[in-house]
């Protein structure tokens, strides 16, 4: 089980959220859209210039930039 | 007696909220705004069993502890509106993030009935849904509808008043734990016994602790405040924050675990066309082709209507002129009012081809797509991924360009884009670019043009990067946005929502232009018997007051009356050329301009034209969406200089070159 | 390769090399004189925008008969390419329609000389078969279709 943030993630991969990066206003947002601890996030794909990035989770499809993805630390889901 | 029940319409955006408001609402409906805000705000009545419901439309919103405008809007509706019941409308194929809301709504103290939306959505996906578990769950009565398709409004109606006349309080959802409930309550009690905290002090409370609302705004009183800072003090804002979004999900997981089985998916139409449309290498283009169509759409099959607008003003005009006395009067109808208002309604079905094609894409999904795409071209620009639209439609015109921004929901880079869309060359600049560059550059007059669009462009995300860097500093807003499902748009509620945008540019497009274009007549006809928009009129002596400013732009004082009238609208310069040349428009006035003026004056009038200030219309639209006119008056102002400038710099290296 | 994979693969391939010839003769319309009357029913006059526009709903076209031949997706394509089809065939009808108000209804002095042809191109009726065969495709996403909704 490795241990790194959304963004660097390929499409295709599913991968458990554990926690934030860094603070600031978009943490909170991203939380409130169901991005917590302990959810399940898959990563879809990526606009054609490589950011932002699509992602499902809890059921919606949601888009982050690489930025805001970089902030969220992530465990691959093996298997 | 008739009964009076207030109910506020809250949702998710893309849930279906509009669909239900005009399914129930129907024409008995008005739009208006909330105060201070640019934000529509829709109230409607239903008659329903003897009672009537008056509905107030809020803002589609995630959350309402947020900080954005329509968060705002919301919960300040909520906490002084004090409606009876709010009824949230939930995406059924969806329900873990809509939940949220409602965890919000019972903290607040609120009675819930929530409309399951896109029911029939749910069930043909396989899900499965205990109703009678769910609405016991939480103690909140849940009815599956389908707006679009009508179904199931009769029983939520019938929901909603039994809610109304339901006597029981409703509890809080979710338990934050020993150790923060114990600080609501804390400071629960402080607010109840001080007399403050309004209809939820337990709101209050939560948003205190959570640092959204401050201690002064909770109240005035000075002992009740030194109180609730020292409780407040030491508390963790940040882990309180993430604590409680954390466990208002786990309080939803629960509930759905108990009730609810998601259907499964198989390979959705949706997601294949996404992965068309965001693929490496056919995802612009595409957009590219959607943009094609828009700007065609828009600007040309819309053509015969403008034509037919513009005759009949024309007639309007003529028949004034001949049969009302006395001609004064005649004069200010005519050459005056009509002329003026008729030039700005000539875009009405540009206008409402534009809001109705952008209604659709944003109701089929795509335009949540076309964001996603352009953004990152966008945000090197200082942009945002929604600003492309705006921008493109600024070379038809600048009105609905600045209208179309917003879909952009960030405070900042929507200004960012309406102070920087009017640079890009609408339409009704090209008649003068077109006369001027005929008669001084007619071998070059194609690249001409090409130059000046290009420099519109230039200036435009120019202008939009100094922005960004300066006067409206700002992190880079985050971009964090749900791409919901496609979905064949309802073409009822696509032309209600263009009838909306387009109403409101008539009715404000039309009482400035109507009363600047008055202004302009009084000042071309007086003093009395003077010939119109000669040089012994106001206008004429205006024109020479401000003709020692435009010298150094090579300019005389016929063009800057053109230039005050081109205030009114753009098209209006050249044809008030024509009037104070005293020639004919064509080759009359051609030659006229020729004698008169030079090369490199008109290459500084052509990029002046380009970047002074919008037109009356533009700069109506410009008060209307930011709501202030403190950024309408910049606009100009900024416009202004920037463009003398500009003109300038041409004018003055033209005379070294020719 | 299945028999419907290969059938597939053959409609679209037709279509898309239907669109990249119309996008193709747009172009040459750009440079040929209008007067040769053929070029007229062929072309809308000569808009490269069109063009371009043409050109690339054949590039998706044939890029799903490519993904047929491989097995990959060609349905998706397939669909799209045909949504773009429908577009685009509406956008010029509808322009067309246009311009004939402002020529036959109103008279316009900028369209004395129009005639149907000038902005008629095979793109319009291609609407028809580009219809019938998105329906088609549709059809293997029947199970899970997205229903008209919002």
């Amino acid at each position: 089980m490795s241990t790194i943030t959304l963004d660097g993630l390929e499409p295709g991969s599913r991968a458990i959220i554990k926690g934030f990066a860094a603070n600031g206003p978009a943490r909170r947002r991203m939380a409130e859209m169901g991005l917590c601890p302990g959810t399940e996030i898959v990563t879809l794909r990526r606009a054609p210039l490589d950011d932002p990035i699509e992602f499902q989770v809890r059921g919606y499809n949601i888009s982050l930039r690489k930025a805001e993805a970089a902030s969220i630390i992530v465990e691959i889901k093996e298997g | 007696m008739v009964q009076e029940i207030n109910i506020a319409l809250i949702g998710n955006p893309n849930v279906g909220k509009t669909s239900l408001f005009n399914a129930l609402t129907g024409s008995r409906q008005h739009v208006g705004n909330w105060p201070g805000v640019t934000v529509e705000k829709k109230t409607g009545e239903r008659r329903h069993q003897g009672s009537t419901i008056k509905i107030t439309d809020l803002p589609g919103t995630y959350s309402l502890e947020a900080r954005s405008p329509d968060e705002k809007v919301a919960n300040a509706h909520i906490m002084s509106g004090h409606p009876d019941v709010v009824v949230q409308v939930v995406d059924s194929t969806n329900m873990e993030r809509n939940l949220y809301l409602t965890t919000q709504l019972l903290d607040m103290g609120q009675k819930v009935v929530l409309a399951l939306n896109m029911s029939d959505m749910a069930d043909a996906r396989g899900d499965r849904l205990d109703l009678k578990a769910f609405s016991k769950g939480w103690g909140v009565p849940a009815v599956r509808i389908s707006a679009t398709r009508g179904e199931g409004l009769e029983d939520l109606l019938d929901t909603i008043i039994s809610t109304f006349k339901d006597r029981s309080v409703p509890s809080p959802a979710v338990n934050f734990g020993a150790e923060i409930e114990g600080n609501i309550s804390e400071v629960e009690a402080m607010l109840r016994s001080g007399g403050a905290g309004g209809t939820s002090p337990r709101w209050t409370a939560i948003r205190l602790l959570e640092g959204i609302e401050k201690v002064e705004e909770a109240t005035a009183d000075a002992g009740l405040r030194a109180k609730l800072t020292a409780a407040l003090e030491g508390v963790d804002r940040d882990e309180v924050e993430m604590d409680l979004v954390d466990r208002r999900y786990v309080a939803i997981t629960s509930l759905l675990d108990r009730t609810y089985v998601r259907g499964s998916e198989k390979r959705s139409l949706s997601d294949a066309i996404d992965r068309v449309v965001t693929h490496k290498y056919l995802g612009l283009p595409i957009f590219l082709t959607m943009m094609w169509g828009l700007f065609e759409l828009t600007f040309t099959a819309a053509q015969p209507f403008v034509s037919a607008i513009g005759l009949g003003f024309e007639w309007l005009a003529a028949f004034v002129v001949e049969n009302v006395q006395p001609d004064w009067l005649a004069s200010m109808l005519g050459d005056g009012a009509i002329a003026g208002v008729g030039s700005v309604l000539v875009f009405l079905p540009n206008i409402l081809v534009m809001f109705l094609l952008i209604a659709l894409l944003e109701a089929s999904g795509y335009l949540s797509r076309a964001a996603f795409i352009m953004d990152r071209i966008m945000t090197k620009m200082g942009l945002h991924g929604k600003s492309f639209i705006p921008m493109l439609l600024g070379l038809g015109c600048n009105v609905p360009a600045i209208m179309a921004t917003r879909t952009i929901e960030d405070e900042k880079s929507r200004l960012i884009t309406i102070l920087s869309a009017p640079y890009i060359s609408c339409s009704a600049r090209l008649p003068v670019y077109v006369l001027l560059a005929g008669i001084f550059f007619p071998d070059n007059a194609g690249t001409a043009l090409f130059l000046l669009y290009l420099l519109g462009i230039v200036v435009a995300v120019g202008s939009a990067l100094l922005f960004r860097h300066t006067i409206l500093k700002s992190e880079t807003s985050p971009f964090i946005m749900e791409l919901p499902p496609y979905r064949l748009p309802r073409l009822k509620n696509t032309i209600l929502q263009m009838w909306d945008r387009g109403s409101m540019y008539l009715r404000k497009a039309g009482t400035f232009i109507l009363a600047g274009a008055i202004i302009v007549w009084l000042l071309a006809s007086l003093p009395w018997g003077v010939e119109y928009g000669s040089e012994e009129s106001l206008v004429g002596a205006i024109g020479h007051l401000i003709e020692p400013f435009l010298a150094p732009l090579g300019f005389d004082w016929r063009i800057g009356v053109a230039l005050v009238f081109g205030f009114i609208a753009k098209e209006i310069v050249v044809g008030s050329l024509g009037v104070l040349y005293g020639a004919v428009e064509g080759a009359g006035l051609e030659e006229a301009i020729a004698l008169s003026m030079s090369a490199p004056s008109a290459a500084a009038l052509m990029v002046f034209v380009l970047i002074y200030t919008p037109c009356v219309a533009a700069l109506a639209a410009i008060r209307k969406e930011t709501g202030s006119w403190k950024w309408t008056l910049f606009s100009v102002v900024y416009s202004l200089i920037l463009a003398y400038i500009a003109a300038f710099i041409v004018y003055q290296v033209g005379l070294l070159i020719w | 390769m299945t028999e419907s994979n290969n059938k597939s693969a053959l409609i679209s391939a037709a279509m898309g090399l239907a669109f990249i010839a119309m996008g193709l003769l747009e172009m040459a319309a750009v440079v040929i004189d209008p007067s040769v009357e053929i070029m007229l029913y062929l072309s809308s006059g000569g808009n490269i925008l069109l063009a371009l526009v043409l050109l690339f709903t054949g590039v998706v076209l044939l890029n799903a008969a490519m993904r047929f031949r491989n097995g990959t997706d060609g349905e998706a394509f397939l669909v799209v390419g045909c949504m773009l089809a429908l577009f685009v065939g509406l956008v010029v009808s509808l322009t067309l329609a246009a311009s004939a108000t402002e020529a036959y209804l109103f008279g316009s002095e900028d369209f004395v000389d129009w005639s149907l042809a000038d902005d008629f191109t095979p793109a319009i009726p291609m609407m028809i078969p580009s219809l019938a065969v998105l329906l088609s495709a549709l059809r293997s996403f029947r199970s899970t279709a997205q229903e008209p909704a919002a």
